[in-house]
């Protein structure tokens, strides 16, 4: 479960450095990922948690996805103990996929192979 | 969280009214805010949020009056394929007259504005005062929220991260939230308006905030 910076209420994002960098070079440029599906395999619920990213850079699209599964959408929100992290990603974008398959150490599916 | 009256009405006509649709082909010239139905005549307001469609961009209907020719007032014309990520993005062009569609149902609500002011919210509100509207490279304008639902779980949530720009008059402490129909700050309709468990302040360029509306079905 990703810690969250108790001012802003924004997730940290667990991924390498380099990673790091691309993220905060692409939310400097400022490319959005508006309309793009995320789909998490969610463990927690036995089925998928499926996402419609907004008008949002990739910074921001990482960051609600993380904060909108881990508090909502992955057991008992406020309950640290009953999180179940997703056991795999498939989307729309190869950016989002690789970068939550990071932050959750999860594989990546085709979304061909996914059945929602 | 404040359901308000305005947002009862787009629940109930997004989730169990299937009516059924009109179509026709206009020979007057749609504007930036109205489109004129041309021979089709609609019963007044009885399509206010459904989307009115022709070729690739649809326009969410604010009000109709009955006529020969109805004419629909709308909050601005969208691309289909591409929504507006936030208050600043310009309007699509209003399309030609020609072939158009209304849908049955309501279009739904996914845009996040946010403002400082903390009065209380209201069921009869229809907007949330003293949004956050800047124009230009804004970034705490309302934006197109990240819509997540778990299949068969109860809980929806619209969530948005937010990045302070150079257009935004910081600091700002947000204190309150609302979800809208569409993304016309002066026109497109508000669902919920809610007074945010905690206040933020953001006070520099590149201050982020992320707000969660999570609804329960």
């Amino acid at each position: 479960m990703a810690k969250i910076d108790p001012r802003s209420g924004v997730p940290d994002l667990e991924v390498k450095s380099t990673s790091h960098k691309k993220i905060k070079k692409a939310h400097e440029e400022g490319s959005l990922y508006t309309g793009h599906t995320v789909i998490l395999e969610n463990p927690h619920h036995g089925g998928v948690t499926q996402f419609s990213i907004g008008g949002s850079t990739l910074h921001e699209a990482l960051t609600e996805i993380v904060g909108a599964y881990d508090t909502n959408h992955s057991g008992t929100p406020g309950i640290s103990e009953d999180f179940t992290p997703p056991g795999w990603v498939a989307s729309t974008s190869e950016n989002l996929a690789s970068l939550v398959a990071e932050h959750y150490d999860c594989s990546i599916k085709d979304l061909s192979e996914v059945s929602a | 969280m404040t359901r308000v009256a305005t947002g009862r009405d787009i629940q109930s006509d997004a989730l169990l009214r299937f009516s059924t649709g009109y179509r026709g082909t206009s020979t007057t010239a749609p504007t930036a805010t109205t489109f004129t139905t041309d021979g089709v005549n609609i019963p007044v307001n009885s399509v206010v949020g459904s989307s009115v469609v022709t070729g690739s961009v649809f326009g969410i209907i604010q009000s109709n009056v009955s006529a020969v020719n109805s004419i629909l007032t709308i909050d601005r014309w969208y691309d289909v394929s591409a929504l507006a990520a936030n208050a600043n993005v310009a309007a699509v062009p209003a399309p030609a007259a020609g072939v158009w569609t209304i849908l049955p149902g309501n279009i739904p609500g996914a845009y996040m504005g946010l403002t400082a002011a903390a009065t209380a919210a209201l069921d009869g509100d229809t907007v949330l005062a003293g949004e956050l509207n800047a124009t230009g490279a804004a970034g705490l304008n309302r934006q197109l929220a990240t819509y997540a639902h778990t299949s068969a779980a109860t809980a929806t949530s619209l969530t948005k991260t937010f990045t302070a720009a150079a257009a935004d008059t910081l600091p700002v402490t947000v204190a309150q939230m609302g979800i809208f129909q569409g993304v016309v700050v002066a026109a497109s309709r508000m669902i919920f308006r809610t007074v945010l468990n905690a206040t933020g302040t953001l006070s520099a360029v590149g201050d982020q905030i992320q707000i969660t509306h999570t609804t329960t079905l």
